[in-house]
């Protein structure tokens, strides 16, 4: 279906080539997952198949590209379109027109399809991807996970017999997701469609692939193979396949599912109590937040919530979507007025205080910081803050923060042009220049490389040791399994469970860890933990 | 080849042709004294007139839109356009929520600047597109459209026109360039006044109110409508005028530096024709 | 009710305020546009009734009737004098200038209340769609813009919250400049993403289609006579001579317009069906258009040109017209019965 032998590219007015002589074979009907850091190549390769590289980009290109019997290089994305659909990682703006219908619809009416089959394909597609329902929404009615569905009914308005999809669910919580995978794997069958899929959460797809392509970094080498030769040369694994790996468990389990049957044989084990989290030092309480009850338009979304965020800890708060997480965090910053409740600040009340004043102590991530961004070069960023509180630069401050938080040889640089994991360095050190104790993040893994992952959770680590209040929203329950000190889950704007990271995994289905579903009631939640603690246990 | 420049030249006749018939459209209040020839009729005449020329002027502007938007049929502009004819639109909602008396409108900004900087047609587009997309949302479409997009649109075609006195003065990236904006910017916030007043000035005053008095030609006509135009819009526009160099000198710079930065890493492949700035 | 028989209606409303000048005839148009005006606001959105129409109508009427009587002095029954020589304002002010000014009002509230009527009856996409297919990029921008739009104001939201997490507060106009940069570049950025999503699906990103110079030729033959036309207007009275010039022009330009469309490939998928209250509103639209435009033998046309000067009279009324004219009040019973039908069914 798809050939690709000695192809060379690379962007307009660039020294350095993106990917140099790649040859790869796809069949047809195969499900292949395209791994690799972000910025290796991969986004480029697939849009090689479409025919957007070169034609959109712009850039040169060498060797030989067949797909589905044509070249795309020589047949334009137009010509393509009919045999490949594309769906893009943005929810947000993957779509030309407001209404479900239209946008699906837009593909047919450009070429000129009749109407009465243009009626009877969007019909069909919307029957598949169960969005009948949604036909006459607009699409910014729409969740995260219901528009990436839409963008991919968009996509298979021609009936191609490709489907390739770019991180669709990165910028997407759990359940959307779940949804848009569980979408793709269907009509996948249903369809007979060869689909190439680009993730890093892999854990959900890793059953039905049937090839993985892994770009290693930096050397541009693509190796291709099946999930379960590529993945133990991968760096980055769900802790499954890292467990599984390191105990030589084989055939190698790609999911919970397949390990337990591993489990089996130390399960028979006796039962280890939960192990208290180490020191537990009585922090001070730095924001603290008592009996808010909070909401708008007459809903109430939080119902008697207390908080306290305590120096040198980190609180993670999870919870499902429209839980109150996010209105929680602007309650606590001054966005939002509590209906009834204080916020406290190291012995301040701040209930009714302004975000302006109360972000020069309280440092808030919000979930999207690219709208922090708009100063020329990177350092502009940190000084700009710093003027608005009407603070100044002393001793080369802003020079360090910038070290600390590796940016300092982008200070130069023109902020959106960098990378997403870049452009949150830059934001963190923009609401870091004021010296705030606490922290506030909110979904900061969202659009995330695993990389960039590894550097946050560093950097959150150093913070912690520091001294810092941190509270972080996440939805990475590995990440927060390797960070937490303490966990709160919310549901429908209560507290449901408090405390012990373990204790309140092990409360939620949803939210346990891998290594949790593995190993229940142990009080392991990271593939060390769970290393080290079987080893003690052989022992 | 000859194809080619038979095209090119039928273009200009036809920017030419509509142009004229526009300006022609608006100024005929000037004109009808020369109608009123003592038969009771040409007061019937006179009475349709401003919806005759409405359509008129509607008509050119469907003429000029159709030359300029044929070269544009690249999905990069065309999305471009979309992106900002919808923050244009959203900001002429600022034009609501100013208090007091004040013609300043916000839109004039990005039509002078991204005109300037992609070029006339684009320029056009914007204009023309920013108020017929705002007037959709806002449910405004009224008989005053064809008449203000048509201006608007010439706001945003003219605007290239500061290009060769930008490279008189070597004022590019400098403080000169903004300079010359804002003149720019404040010479057209009077002249669209006192143009989309035309409109408005057969109905208030009637075609006819000159009518009874003998001897009047177009002269008198001219001066019948400054009077008319000092009393209704001209502390209307000098507000307008005010906004337009205001924003400029604030956002001007910035702004060029986005949109240029852009222009030139997304490599549009759309060059303005020479001699565009007819 | 179809968008083409709400065009026709708004036409034939229209024509019938600009033709006539009889207050008589204009109070009856208004009075029926009215009712129309709050039929559909009340079947529609909330807030679009935002301006009390009839309070409207008489703001409108009264400034216009001020300006005229203040500027325009002429007539026989004088209410009093302005002395001195101030320009526009000194002279005699009359009863009859007076009326002369309100007709104007009438005339140009008429036409506001039927492109209200208008902006409430038709939902933006069908006014999206009547763009013809000649103007088909046009459209896609447009509807572009409109899917947008809305975004900007959340996203500028959005970013006045991201700023003040950095201390910003707006305080001036000179402040906006952190709210304004990253909502444009954004902007930008995002419209990137929009024109990838349309190339990927296959839009058509170079110019294929070639329109044919004698479709440009038609459009230049159709202006030069427009132009032609006017300048006949203007220098002679051959009304005819100018009316078929006019007509001719504008038929040639909106021909070659509807061939070249037919030239490109696209097509509609939303198509809107008839009823049988179109054929009612139409029929009905056009009786009432019919004594304003067409000599009807026995039915007086010298009614509708009414002239206060040089002595205000009693202007004249021609019953049928009047009767014909209620005809545009089609739109209100229509929604009248529909209403009443879907409140019995439901019921």
């Amino acid at each position: 279906m798809i050939h690709i032998s000695k192809l060379t590219f690379r962007y307009p007015a660039s020294e350095t080539d993106v990917f140099k002589n790649v040859n790869l074979d796809i069949e047809k009907g195969e499900f292949v997952l395209f791994c690799g850091a972000s910025g290796i190549g991969k986004s480029t390769l697939l849009r090689c198949m479409n025919g957007l590289v070169p034609h959109f980009s712009g850039g040169e290109i060498l060797g030989d590209i067949q797909v589905a019997g044509l070249n795309p290089i020589t047949a334009s994305p137009k010509v393509m379109s009919r045999q490949v659909g594309f769906v893009f990682q943005d929810p947000e703006t993957q779509f030309v027109l407001d209404r479900v219908e239209d946008d699906i619809a837009f593909s047919l009416e450009n070429a000129g399809i009749p109407p009465d089959e243009i009626r009877d394909r969007v019909n069909h597609i919307l029957a598949l991807l169960e969005l009948s329902h949604l036909r006459n929404r607009t699409i910014f009615s729409l969740s995260g996970g219901e528009r990436q569905r839409v963008a991919i009914a968009a996509a298979l308005a021609f009936s191609p017999s490709i489907l390739i999809l770019d991180e669709p669910t990165s910028q997407l919580d759990p359940q959307s997701a779940e949804e848009v995978l569980q979408a793709v794997i269907r009509i996948k069958e249903s369809l007979q469609l060869t689909v190439l899929l680009s993730e890093h959460r892999l854990d959900r797809v890793l059953p039905y692939a049937d090839r993985i392509i892994y770009f290693k970094r930096s050397d541009g080498e693509v190796i291709s193979g099946s999930v379960r030769e590529i993945l133990p040369q991968m760096a980055f694994s769900p802790p499954v396949v890292k467990l599984g790996k390191q105990l030589d468990w084989s055939p190698l389990p790609l999911s919970v599912t397949e390990a337990k049957s591993f489990v089996s044989q130390y399960h028979s084990e006796h039962k280890i109590a939960i192990p208290s989290n180490g020191k537990k030092k009585h922090h001070k309480p730095l924001l603290k937040g008592e009996h808010i009850n909070g909401g708008y338009n007459g809903k109430l979304v939080l119902d008697d919530i207390s908080i306290e965020i305590k120096a040198g800890e980190i609180l993670v708060l999870i919870g499902l979507n429209g839980s109150g997480k996010t209105t929680l965090l602007r309650t606590l910053v001054g966005f939002q007025k509590p209906k009834s409740g204080q916020v406290w600040l190291d012995g301040r009340e701040i209930t009714a205080g302004e975000p302006a004043e109360i972000c020069r102590d309280v440092g808030y991530l919000p979930q999207d910081p690219n709208s922090l961004l708009f100063a020329e070069h990177v350092q502009d960023e940190l000084t700009i803050t710093l003027q608005n509180h009407g603070m100044r630069n002393t001793n080369g401050w802003t020079d360090e923060l910038m070290r600390q938080l590796d940016i300092y040889e982008l200070r130069g640089c023109y902020p959106r042009d960098l990378s997403v994991g870049q452009r949150q360095r830059i934001a963190l050190g923009a609401i870091l220049v004021t010296r705030p104790e606490v922290l506030l993040l909110d979904e900061p893994t969202r659009g995330l490389d695993p990389d960039s992952k590894t550097a946050l959770e560093k950097m959150l680590k150093e913070w912690r040791t520091q001294g810092k209040a941190i509270l972080l929203v996440t939805h990475d329950v590995e990440m927060a399994a390797n960070l937490a000190d303490r966990v709160i889950l919310l549901q429908d704007g209560r507290v449901v469970s408090e405390g012990d990271p373990a204790y309140v995994f092990t409360q939620s289905n949803q939210f346990a860890p891998q290594m949790v579903q593995l190993f229940p009631d142990t009080g392991w939640l990271t593939v060390q933990q769970t290393l080290d603690g079987l080893e003690k246990d052989i022992l | 080849m000859i194809n080619l420049t038979k095209e090119k030249l039928l273009s200009f006749l036809i920017y030419l042709a509509s142009t004229a018939l526009g300006a022609i459209s608006f100024l005929y209040p000037f004109f009808t004294p020369g109608l009123e020839q003592n038969v009771p009729l040409s007061q019937v005449r006179a009475g349709q007139a401003p919806l005759v020329y409405s359509l008129l002027v509607a008509l050119c502007l469907l003429v000029i839109l159709f030359e300029v938007q044929s070269q544009a049929v690249d999905a990069k502009l065309i999305a471009l356009l979309g992106m900002l004819v919808a923050i244009n639109a959203a900001l002429r909602f600022i034009e609501v929520a100013i208090p007091g008396p004040s013609g300043f409108s916000p839109i004039f900004f990005l039509i002078i600047l991204t005109g300037y900087v992609f070029g006339g047609r684009f320029g056009f587009l914007m204009g023309t597109l920013t108020l017929f997309a705002s007037a959709l949302i806002t449910g405004g479409i009224g008989p005053w459209l064809p008449s203000q997009m048509f201006t608007v649109g010439w706001v945003g075609m003219s605007a290239p026109l500061c290009v060769p006195i930008v490279r008189l003065v070597r004022g590019e990236g400098k403080f000169s360039e903004i300079l010359v904006l804002m003149v720019f910017g404040a010479l057209w916030g009077l002249l669209y006044g006192a143009i989309i007043n035309l409109w408005s000035w057969p109905y208030i005053a009637g075609p006819s109110a000159h009518f009874y008095q003998p001897g009047e030609g177009w002269l008198e006509a001219v001066k019948h409508y400054s009077i008319f135009y000092m009393v209704t819009s001209f502390v209307w526009d000098l507000g307008r005028s005010f906004g337009n160099v205001l924003l400029i000198l604030v956002a001007g710079s910035a702004t060029l530096r986005a949109l240029r930065r852009f222009k030139q890493r997304f490599g549009f492949s759309y060059q303005p024709l020479e001699g565009q700035t007819v | 009710m179809h968008t083409y028989s709400w065009l026709v209606w708004t036409a034939a409303a229209l024509i019938c305020i600009s033709v006539t000048r009889n207050p008589l005839y204009l109070v009856l148009i208004l009075f029926v546009l009215q009712i129309v005006y709050l039929m559909i606001a009340e079947q529609g959105d909330e807030a679009q009734l935002f301006v009390n129409p009839i309070k409207f109508t008489l703001f409108v009427v009264f400034t216009t009737a001020i300006f005229n009587v203040f500027t325009n002095h002429f007539g026989d029954t004088v209410l009093f004098t302005i002395p001195g020589k101030i320009p526009l304002l000194s002279g005699v002010v009359t009863l009859e200038a007076f009326v002369y000014g309100m007709t104007n009002g009438l005339i140009l509230s008429g036409m506001l209340t039927t492109f209200s009527i208008l902006n409430l009856a038709l939902p933006m996409r069908a006014l999206v769609h009547l763009i013809p297919r000649a103007f088909y990029p046009i459209a896609i921008i447009t509807s572009i813009a409109i899917t947008f739009a809305p975004e900007t104001r959340r996203q500028l939201n959005q970013v006045r919250e991201a700023q003040a997490v950095r201390g910003f507060r707006a305080r001036s106009v000179k402040d906006w400049m952190p709210l304004a940069m990253p909502l444009l570049i954004g902007g930008l950025e995002r419209s990137i993403q929009v024109a990838e999503t349309m190339t990927a699906r296959g839009f058509a990103s170079a110019n294929d289609v070639h329109i044919p110079n004698i479709y440009r030729l038609s459009i230049l033959g159709g202006l030069l006579m427009l132009i032609g036309g006017w300048i006949v207007s203007v220098t002679s009275s051959f009304q005819y001579l100018t009316f078929g010039l006019l007509t001719l022009g504008s038929v040639g330009v909106m021909i070659a317009f509807w061939r070249i469309g037919k030239q490109t490939p696209r097509s509609s998928y939303k198509k809107e069906r008839w009823h049988i209250s179109d054929f009612f509103i139409i029929l009905f639209s056009l009786l009432a258009l019919l004594p304003f435009v067409w000599d009807i033998p026995g039915i007086s046309r010298e009614t509708l040109y009414y002239v206060p000067y040089p002595r205000l009279s009693v202007p004249p009324f021609e019953p049928i017209t009047g009767t014909l004219t209620l005809g545009l009040l089609a739109p209100a019973i229509i929604f009248l019965i529909t209403k009443t039908y879907a409140k019995e069914r439901s019921t």
